[in-house]
C-alpha cells in the first residue's frame, strides 16, 4: 500500500485529468466522488511501477474510463442518475468553452473519449487504440465521425488538427 | 477548433472540495495502524487479563498442605497458600458420602475440620468411641507445625479419641496410590509391620478404632511374646511410632 504522501502527490498531479474524464462521461457530482474514490484507492492499493510520469498518467486515464464504464453499466446507476450539473459550475469555462464543452457532451458515448484523449491529451490514433485496448481502424472511425459532429454543432469552421 | 477544443476541456478543474474529500477518504483507508495496534493492544491485554485470572484462579486452587482425616470415613482436604480448603476426597465409600453431604470448601480448615465434625453425617462414627486419626501434611515442616497447632485449637480437638500425625508428600502419594487416605495408609503401614498378610482390602472397610485396636492387639502379642508384659492402651494420643512417623498425642 502507498503511502499517504503518494496519495497526495497522485490527487495534486491527477486530479484534473480524473475529474475531467468524469465529466465526459458522468451526470452527476455524486458519481465523480465515486470515481475519485475508486481511483485513487485503486493507486495506493496497487503495486505498479511506473517508469516515468506519461506512464503513470496513461495508468490513471485507462482506470478511470475503465471505472467509468463500470459505473455507467450498473442497471441501478443507468435508472437514477439525477440530472444535476454535469459542467462543474466553479469551472472557469466562459459561454464559449461551455457551448464547446456541451458540444462535446452531446456526442454519443463512444466518441467522447476518442475526442477527449486526442484533442486534449494529445495521443495519437494508435495511442489511443493501444489505451482503449480497441483496433485503430476504429479510433480512425470515431475520431472522423466525431469531427464530422462537432463541426456540425460548432459551425463550420475546420477543426484544425495535426492528422490522427 | 482544435485549440477551442483543447481550452475547453483545460478549463475543467477537479474541486478543492472533491481533492480534500477524496484525501480524506484515502488517509482513512491508509492510516488504520493506530487502530490496528489499539486493537492487538487491546487484545493482548485482555488475553493477559485472562491469564493473570487463570492463573490467580489455579494459585488459588492449587492445594499445597492437606489433612487427612480418618474415623471410618477417610476424607482428604486439600488446603491451599491462604488456607483454605479447595478440594474434598473421600477415599472410601463412607468418606465419598461425607464429601458430598458436607460443603467444606473455601472455608478455613480449622472452620472446615469443626464444620466437619460438628456435622450430622459425621455423628454416628465419633458416637461409638470413635477414633478420629488427623494426619497434617504441610509443605514445609514448619507450616506442618503451624497447622496442627492451629487444629489443635479447634472445637473438636477438645475432644477425647483424636490423635495427630505429621506426614510428607511421599507417603502420601504411596498412600494415594494404594488407594487409601494417608492417615489410613499410615494406620495400615504400622499393622503391617505386626501383620505382614494383612492387605489394603483388608483395611478399607475397618474404621480407625479397630485398626488401632488390631494394632495394639498385636504390638501386645509381640510385647508379650518379647517381653512377658504388655499393656493396652485405647484412646487417643497413643500413636505408634512406626515407620517413622513423628506421632503427637491428642488432647485428652
Amino acid at each position: 500500500m502507498r503511502s499517504e504522501a503518494e496519495a497526495n502527490r497522485a490527487i495534486e498531479l491527477y486530479a484534473d485529468t480524473v475529474r475531467r474524464i468524469c465529466m465526459v462521461h458522468l451526470k452527476s457530482y455524486a458519481d465523480t466522488e465515486d470515481i475519485f474514490q475508486t481511483v485513487f484507492l485503486k493507486y495506493i492499493l496497487s503495486s505498479a511501477v511506473f517508469e516515468n510520469e506519461e506512464h503513470e498518467k496513461a495508468w490513471f486515464i485507462r482506470v478511470t474510463i475503465n471505472a467509468c464504464k463500470d459505473l455507467l453499466k450498473s442497471f441501478f446507476r443507468n435508472h437514477t442518475v439525477p440530472l444535476d450539473e454535469v459542467i462543474p459550475a466553479d469551472t472557469d469555462a466562459d459561454d464559449d468553452h461551455r457551448e464547446v464543452l456541451e458540444a462535446v457532451l452531446a456526442l454519443p458515448a463512444k466518441y467522447r473519449d476518442v475526442v477527449y484523449l486526442h484533442y486534449y491529451e494529445g495521443y495519437s490514433a494508435v495511442e489511443i487504440g493501444q489505451l482503449l485496448n480497441k483496433n485503430v481502424n476504429t479510433i480512425y472511425t470515431h475520431l472522423n465521425r466525431a469531427k464530422g459532429l462537432l463541426r456540425e454543432t460548432l459551425g463550420g469552421e475546420e477543426i484544425v488538427s495535426e492528422n490522427p | 477548433m482544435y485549440q477551442k477544443i483543447h481550452d475547453a476541456i483545460d478549463s475543467i478543474h477537479a474541486e478543492e472540495a472533491l481533492k480534500r474529500s477524496t484525501k480524506a477518504f484515502l488517509k482513512s483507508k491508509i492510516a488504520p495502524k493506530p487502530f490496528h495496534t489499539k486493537r492487538i493492544a487491546t487484545v493482548f491485554a485482555s488475553l493477559a487479563l485472562v491469564l493473570l485470572g487463570l492463573g490467580s484462579w489455579h494459585f488459588y486452587m492449587t492445594p499445597v498442605s492437606a489433612i487427612s482425616v480418618d474415623v471410618n470415613p477417610s476424607i482428604e482436604l486439600g488446603v491451599n497458600r491462604f488456607d483454605r480448603v479447595v478440594s474434598v476426597t473421600g477415599y472410601n465409600d463412607d468418606g465419598a458420602a461425607l464429601a458430598a453431604s458436607v460443603e467444606l470448601k473455601n472455608l478455613s480448615y480449622s472452620d472446615a475440620l469443626d464444620t466437619l465434625m460438628s456435622s450430622d453425617e459425621m455423628q454416628p462414627y465419633r458416637e461409638n468411641d470413635g477414633l478420629v486419626s488427623i494426619t497434617v501434611i504441610g509443605n514445609t515442616e514448619q507450616k506442618s507445625e503451624e497447622m496442627q497447632r492451629q487444629i489443635a485449637a479447634c472445637d473438636f480437638a477438645a475432644s477425647p479419641n483424636v490423635e495427630y500425625r505429621r506426614g510428607n508428600r511421599e507417603d502420601v502419594k504411596a498412600a494415594h496410590d494404594a488407594g487409601l487416605s494417608f492417615g489410613k495408609y499410615t494406620a495400615f503401614q504400622e499393622l503391617q509391620a505386626l501383620d505382614p498378610t494383612i492387605s489394603t482390602e483388608d483395611i478399607l472397610g475397618l474404621t480407625m478404632r479397630q485398626i488401632r485396636d488390631r494394632i495394639e492387639e498385636l504390638s501386645d502379642g509381640s510385647a508379650a511374646f518379647q517381653n512377658g508384659n504388655g499393656s493396652g492402651r485405647h484412646g487417643s494420643g497413643d500413636g505408634q511410632g512406626s515407620n517413622g512417623k513423628q506421632n503427637h498425642g491428642g488432647n485428652q
